[in-house]
C-alpha cells in the first residue's frame, strides 16, 4: 500500500516562510496560502486534528494581505488605490513577524516528523468529501441572494482537489469550477474594500462595476457547478 | 475567573536508540492504549479543554491528537514545550481550560514554578518529589497562569486513571 510523506509542499512551505519581506510578493503570499491548505488536507486525509489549527492561523494570517493583492491587482492603477499600497505595506511588516513566530517555526519542525499517511485512509476520506461537496453544492445552487453558500463550496471544492491530488490526481473539472467560485470570492472582496474607500473620486463607479459583475460570475459559477456535479463520479 | 490548567507528561513512547532521534520517536501501541484509558477517565470526569498546547515531536503531538476527543477549541505547537519552561512560554497561554503536553523533567520544572515559584530547573532544586510518569496529569488552578500563584488541585497517575476509566 502506497504511502504519502507530506514533502515537496512541506518544503515549499519552509521556503515561503524563510522568505524575507522583499520577496512576499502577491504571488508569494498567495502560494504560502495555497501550501498551507494543502498540507492541511493531507493531515485531513491522515485522520489527524492537530496541527490543522497551526495552519489555519497561518493561513488566516496572510489572509488579509492576500486580500490587498486581489483589489490592488484589479484597481493598482486608479487614483484612489494609494491608501491600499500603504495597507499593504503596514500588513506585511505584521506578516513577516508572524512567520518568525515560535509557531511557525513549531508546524514546521512538527509536520517534518509525521509519518507518512497511507492512501487506504485517504482514499475513504475523499469519498466523504465528495459527498460533503454535493450536499453543499445542492445549498449554492438553490441559495440566489446569499453568498455564503458559494464561498463555502469553493472552500469544500478546493479540499477535495486538494485531496484528490495528494493521491496522484488530476482533477481540471474541480480545478476550473474552483477557479469560477474563486473569481466570485475575489470580487466580493473588492467590492468590500472599494466599499470601505468611499466616495472618492472613481470609486463610486468602480463599486457599480464590481455589483454587475459579481452578480454575473455568481450564475457563471453555479452553471459550471451543475456541469461538475454531474462528473463528479468519476472521481 | 479561575483558570484550569492540566500539565500531561506524553504516552509511552519508543525508546530511544542513536538511529532514531528522539524528536522522531513515536507512540509505541502499549502506550497509546493507556493513554486512551487516561483520556476516557477525564471523560468519565467531565474535564475538557479549550486550548491543547503540544511540542513539535511526534509522541507529543500524537498524544495532542489522543487528547483532542477532550476539546472543545484549538490545538496550537510550539517549541517552547520542547525545552525548559520559560516566560515566553506562560506569555503564549490562553483559555481558561488549558492541557499542556510535556516532556519530563519540564513538566516538573513547569510544576514546580507555577506552583512554588521556582523552577527546580533554574535552582538546582528537587525534582525527584515527583513520579511524573508517562500519562500523568498535574490538574493546577488559579486566577491566572503565573509562578507561585497556582494551586496544585490534584496529581493523577495513569494508574489511577485508567482505574477510574474502568469503573
Amino acid at each position: 500500500m502506497k504511502s504519502i510523506p507530506p514533502s515537496p509542499w512541506l518544503e515549499r512551505l519552509r521556503a515561503l516562510a524563510a522568505a524575507g519581506k522583499a520577496d512576499l510578493n502577491a504571488e508569494a503570499v498567495h502560494d504560502l496560502r495555497v501550501v498551507a491548505g494543502r498540507l492541511r488536507v493531507w493531515l485531513e486525509l491522515s485522520g489527524m486534528r492537530a496541527l490543522q489549527d497551526d495552519l489555519r492561523w497561518l493561513r488566516s494570517a496572510a489572509g488579509p494581505l492576500r486580500d490587498l493583492d486581489v483589489v490592488i491587482e484589479r484597481y493598482g492603477s486608479r487614483s484612489w488605490a494609494k491608501v491600499l499600497f500603504e495597507r499593504r505595506d503596514l500588513l506585511l511588516d505584521q506578516f513577516v513577524s508572524t512567520l518568525s513566530s515560535p509557531r511557525v517555526q513549531g508546524l514546521l519542525a512538527a509536520l517534518s516528523v509525521l509519518p507518512p499517511m497511507s492512501e487506504k485512509a485517504a482514499r475513504r476520506r475523499t469519498t466523504e468529501l465528495k459527498a460533503a461537496v454535493e450536499r453543499i453544492g445542492a445549498i449554492a445552487r438553490h441559495e440566489e441572494d446569499d453568498l455564503e453558500p458559494i464561498h463555502r463550496l469553493r472552500r469544500w471544492v478546493r479540499r477535495l482537489r486538494y485531496a484528490v491530488e495528494w493521491q496522484g490526481g488530476e482533477c481540471s473539472m474541480l480545478e476550473d469550477l474552483q477557479e469560477a467560485l474563486g473569481e466570485v470570492g475575489d470580487l466580493a472582496t473588492s467590492h468590500r474594500h472599494v466599499l470601505e474607500i468611499g466616495a472618492v473620486a472613481g470609486a463610486e463607479a468602480d463599486l457599480k462595476e464590481i455589483e454587475l459583475e459579481l452578480a454575473q460570475q455568481r450564475e457563471r459559477s453555479v452553471y459550471e457547478w451543475k456541469h461538475v456535479r454531474r462528473d463528479l463520479e468519476c472521481l | 475567573m479561575t483558570v484550569e490548567l492540566f500539565l500531561f507528561r506524553h504516552a509511552g513512547a519508543e525508546a530511544r536508540t542513536a538511529e532514531l532521534p528522539d524528536e522522531n520517536r513515536a507512540l509505541t501501541e502499549r502506550g497509546r492504549e493507556r493513554f486512551v484509558s487516561c483520556v476516557d477517565a477525564l471523560e468519565r470526569l467531565e474535564i475538557d479543554f479549550d486550548r491543547i498546547y503540544h511540542g513539535p515531536w511526534l509522541r507529543a503531538i500524537q498524544s495532542a491528537e489522543l487528547l483532542v476527543p477532550l476539546l472543545e477549541g484549538e490545538t496550537v505547537v510550539t517549541p517552547l514545550l520542547a525545552g525548559p519552561p520559560t516566560r515566553e512560554l506562560i506569555d503564549l497561554l490562553e483559555g481558561e481550560r488549558i492541557a499542556l503536553l510535556c516532556h519530563e523533567p519540564w513538566a516538573t520544572d513547569l510544576l514546580s514554578w507555577l506552583v512554588f515559584g521556582e523552577s527546580s530547573f533554574e535552582t538546582g532544586g528537587r525534582r525527584d518529589f515527583l513520579d511524573f510518569d508517562k500519562g500523568a496529569v498535574a490538574w493546577l488552578s488559579g486566577q491566572r497562569v503565573e509562578p507561585g500563584s497556582m494551586s496544585l488541585k490534584a496529581f493523577l497517575t495513569p494508574k489511577t486513571l485508567r482505574r477510574l476509566a474502568r469503573t
